[in-house]
Order: C-alpha cells, then structure tokens, then sequence
C-alpha cells in the first residue's frame, strides 16, 4: 500500500503537467496571432490595441503553464560529467541533496509571488493600456512553481524510498 | 569578509553544485544568487526581490522571443524544411570529391536560416544526409563529423538562440546581433565545405553520385526558394526595423505554417508536436534565466564582475590577449557544459571587460557563438555528437569525434580571421 501511494500520485501529477502543456501550447498559438495580427495591422494603421501587454502576460502563462511538465518529461539542463564518476549511494545522496536545496527554494519563491499577487489584487493593480489585473498572473505564474516544487518533491520521496 | 571574497566564494560553491551535485544549472544560480543577496543586502531584500525577478523574467515581451524562434524552428524541423534544401544543394554540389559531405554543410547552413538551435539542424541534417553517405561509400569520420560540424552553424546563422540569449544578458540590439552573425556564418559554411573537400581527397568516397541535368539543378532550387523567402522576411524585417525580434519570431512561425500548407506538408499532429516541445524547451531556457537574473543580481551586489573589469582592463597586456584567454576559456568550458548554461553563467562576468577594454559587444558575442560551435562538438559532451551517434548507431563515437577535428580546425580559423577582420562581423549592422 505504501508503495502504489507515490506512483498514484505522480499518475494524477503527470496527467495535470500534460494537460496544462496542452494549455500552454494554445496560449503560444494565440500570442502568435495576436503578433502577427499587429505586424499585418501596422501595415494599415491598424494595431493590435495593447499587444505587448497581451504578450508579456501571456508568456508568463505559457512558462506556468509548462514549467512542471518541461521538469518531468525533459528534466532540467544540469551537468553528468563528474557526477556520472561517483557510486550510485553516492549519486543518489547528491540527487536528494540537490532536491532539499531546490524544494525550499521553489517553495518560497510560490509564497513571494502569492504574495505579490495578494498586494496587486489589494491596490488593484492593472497593466495600463488595456487594464489587466496583474495579480491573475502572479498568482497563475506562483501555482506553476507549486506544480514544479510538487513535482520535485515527489522525486525526492521516491530518492528516499530507494526508488529512480 | 569583503563582498568580492563573497562573489568568488558564490562562484567556488556554484561549481560545485553544478559540476559535483549536478544541480540543474537554473537551480544552482537560483539557490546560490538568492543566499548571497540575502548575505550581502539582508533578508527582507532578497526574499522581495526573489518573487519581483521571477515575475519579471516569465512575463516579459522579449523573453517570449525565445518561444517564437524555438517554435519557428520546431515547425520548420517538423514539415521537413531541411530534406528539400538538403536535395537542392547535393544536385549542385555534383561529383566533386566531397560533394555529398560538402552538400550536407550547405544544407545545414541552409536549415540554419530557418532554425535557430544547432542540435536541431544536426538531427534534421543527419537523418537524411548520413543514410545517403553510407550508400555511396563515405568515411565514417568524415560523414559523420561533417554533419555535427554542419549542425554547429544553426547557432551562427540567424536565427540564433545564441545570440538571443547574448542579447537578452547584455541588453544588445537583437536585430544587430542576428545580422552579425550573417558573413561569419557563410565564411564558416565556405571553411567547413572546404575542409570536407580536403578529407575527402584524403579519404574518398567508394561510389560518385549520378550525373544532374541543369533542368534538374534549376527545379531542385525551390526546395531553397521557401527558406530564402522565410528568411529574408524575418531576418530583413528585423533589420528594417519593421518589427520587434520576438513580432519577427510570430512572422516567421506564421511563414512557415503558410509554407507548410503550400507544399501540403501540414498536419495537425506536427503542428502539436511543434508547439509542445517549444512550450517546453522555451520553460527550460526561462527557468534558467530567472536564475541568471537572480545569481547577476548578487554578482552586481559583490561588485565581483566590476572590480575584475577594472583589474583585466588594467593589466599590462595587449587587450587582444584577453579576448583571446577569454576564448581559450570558452573552448574549455564548452567540453563541459551545455551552450545555454555556459552563455548564462560567463557572459555576465566576461561582458564588463570587453566593454572595459573598449571592443565591440556585437564583434565579441559572434566570437563567443563560434566558441560555443566549437564547445558543442567537443569531447565530453559535445552535444551534437551524441545527436549523431544516436542517428549513425554503428559508428563508434570516437570516430565521430576523429572526424570532427578538422572542422575544430575550421572554427579555429574563423575565429582568427574575425578577430583580425572585425568588419567580416560588424559590416552588416553598421549598415542597416
């Protein structure tokens, strides 16, 4: 019982990190044609009204939105060239000791942007052609590095049961 | 202890995470640039500063540059861009020792012009012009090593996710960084061809492809055509200022979709495969950046990469000599790293001195690109090479890197000749 209980769970996680890829995937579709809508529109004297903002908020969906799912199915760029040297107990104590750094880390960058997000939603803080709340973002961008700390945690878990 | 002690003591411990621990190189900078803020400024500081960075590198308009190009890449990649110049080069390369090695450089260079990665053009390049080798009897060394060579220049020819990365860092004009990288990316596709005429003559090939008719030469030049047309709309526009570098990846995504449904290349599940695996390489690449924001913030903070401008500019050696030390340094570091994690991690420390000592932030990314070309095929952990050792499963990886040392040779001469002919590099932004 013990046992199934991590690969449960990291079941449920991988399917969120897939489909919120999906969704990651549609909002970079969409910021292509919002830009590509303003550079046809420029040529008629007809931009898109507030484009940069669309796409500066956008992109901040699309990194939430697949930050998790880039961790699971690629891993994050790192260098094998000493650590392949050393013996597996070894390996896996460096993996769980990167993995208590990381975990902290991510989790109190989560709070600083719930944070944040709590003080723009507080004064009503908005971009300023087109009026967007700010505080979605940061607290969509604060639950895509909840995700992300989740899913490092659950590779910890499974380091400390002995488990790749 | 002084806050220079505390960057060099940042950095000692930043290698070890990254080299030792192997903690993803984001990670590293994150964890090490936010514990030396909150050392060197105070906590409350640091942990507000943490989440304003995060913020501010995931949502931001030229951040998502990065995304627009990978994507345009990934769907050229995924329509099969590089197959029809592969095709139309190798007919005009004709019989000539080499002309089949010489055919999959030219293609390269050709696929490069669409697609920014280098891995990318290896792979896309290596599937078709490695099969092709074989059958008429190539070296080994020399099919292989021209290929990973060739892939190199995907970083060189703009679009570049090198130099993206250079100006994102450096806060350098992306269109003037991409036209740099124009000349020095055809004198390194002339070396590279050259070098394969060379090896070849050394080593021939078995058989001599078929004779082409001139009526076959020109026909076959419309699988160029569509790269030509893609890239002299992104590229020029940028250089025309007609749009923004991350307006000139949606152009150029949007160019090659309407390419695709031309040529009726277009499927639905390539276009998912595009986008899925832009979402997630471009996540890769911010995550690492939020850490280079974070860990420059705490370099700014020791004053680390101020004072070691003041102290090199101030050394009583020809400036030359230290752009040739830094170079030497990248050659090195490229054995054992990755190009983003090493562009992220030394240019910041490096960009004070070559402004320090008075050269051109423009001259110096090209050289540094062509450092990374030179990193991403050496041992260790030459990238492309394991690309091509996944393609070409019976060749050993020794000969593949046998193969690649007269390309290293190549580079090592565009590099020598960009540094004594600056304008090879400068020529084309200085005139737009």
């Amino acid at each position: 019982m013990e046992s199934t209980k991590p690969g449960a769970i990291e079941a449920v996680l991988r399917k969120i990190c897939v489909i919120s890829n999906y969704f990651a995937g549609v909002v970079l579709a969409f910021l292509v044609i919002v830009l590509v809508a303003d550079v046809f529109g420029r040529f008629i004297d007809h931009p898109v009204l507030g484009s940069y903002e669309i796409v500066q908020y956008g992109f901040g969906l699309v990194v939430c939105l697949s930050v998790a799912h880039a961790s699971m199915a690629s891993g994050h760029i790192s260098i094998d060239l000493l650590f392949g040297a050393f013996p597996k107990s070894v390996q896996r104590a460096l993996v769980m000791f990167s993995e208590i750094l990381s975990i902290p880390m991510f989790a109190l960058i989560v709070w600083r942007l719930t944070a944040d997000g709590a003080q723009a939603y507080k004064i009503s803080e908005r971009s300023t052609t087109l009026g967007i709340p700010v505080w979605i973002f940061q607290f969509a961008l604060a639950l895509g590095f909840a995700l992300l700390a989740t899913v490092i945690t659950l590779q910890f878990i499974k380091s400390l049961g002995g488990r790749e | 202890m002084s806050p220079i002690i505390i960057g060099v003591i940042g950095f000692a411990i930043l290698f070890f995470l990254i080299l030792v621990a192997k903690i993803p190189i984001g990670f590293g900078m994150i964890v090490v640039g936010f514990l030396g803020t909150v050392y060197l400024t105070s906590a409350d500081a640091a942990i507000g500063f943490l989440g304003h960075q995060v913020f501010a590198t995931a949502a931001n308009y030229d951040m998502a540059m990065v995304a627009m190009f990978i994507l345009m890449g990934e769907l050229a990649f995924n329509i099969g861009m590089g197959e029809k110049a592969f095709a139309s080069i190798l007919k005009w390369c004709g019989r000539m020792p080499g002309s089949l090695a010489m055919a999959s450089i030219g293609a390269s260079a050709a696929f490069a012009a669409v697609c920014g990665s280098s891995p990318a053009t290896a792979a896309t390049i290596g599937s078709m012009a490695l099969p092709e080798m074989k059958k008429y009897g190539y070296d080994d060394s020399l099919a292989t090593g021209c290929i990973a060579a060739g892939g190199t220049l995907g970083i060189l020819i703009p679009p570049s996710l090198g130099f993206i990365l250079f100006g994102l860092l450096t806060e350098q004009s992306i269109a003037k960084l991409y036209l740099a990288g124009i000349l020095p990316g055809i004198l390194l596709t002339a070396l590279f061809m050259i070098t394969c005429s060379i090896v070849a003559r050394t080593k021939p090939a078995k058989f001599a492809p078929p004779k082409v008719s001139m009526r076959e030469k020109i026909v076959s030049l419309g699988g160029l055509l569509e790269i030509l047309i893609l890239f002299a709309i992104v590229i020029g526009g940028l250089g025309f200022g007609l749009f923004t570098p991350t307006a000139a990846g949606a152009v150029g995504v949007f160019g090659a979709l309407v390419i695709s449904l031309i040529k009726r290349t277009f499927t639905w599940d390539k276009l998912i495969r595009a986008f899925i695996k832009s979402t997630q390489t471009t996540a890769l690449i911010i995550t690492i950046f939020i850490g280079a924001m974070i860990f420059n913030y705490f370099l700014a903070a020791s004053t680390l990469t101020f004072e070691m401008g003041k102290i090199v500019a101030g050394l009583p050696v020809p400036p030359i000599l230290t752009i040739a030390a830094i170079l030497v340094m990248w050659l090195i570091l490229g054995c054992i790293m990755d190009a983003t994690g090493m562009i992220v991690l030394t240019v910041p420390v490096v960009y004070p001195i070559v402004v320090a000592l008075g050269y051109s932030p423009i001259w110096f990314a090209v050289l540094g690109v062509l450092m990374i070309e030179a990193g991403l095929i050496s041992p260790p952990v030459g990238m492309n090479v394991y690309i091509i050792g996944g393609i070409a499963k019976d060749v050993p990886l020794g000969t593949i890197f046998r193969g690649i040392v007269p390309f290293m040779v190549a580079i090592c001469v565009c590099v020598v000749i960009i540094m004594a002919f600056p304008r090879i590099a400068l020529f084309l932004p200085g005139a737009m």
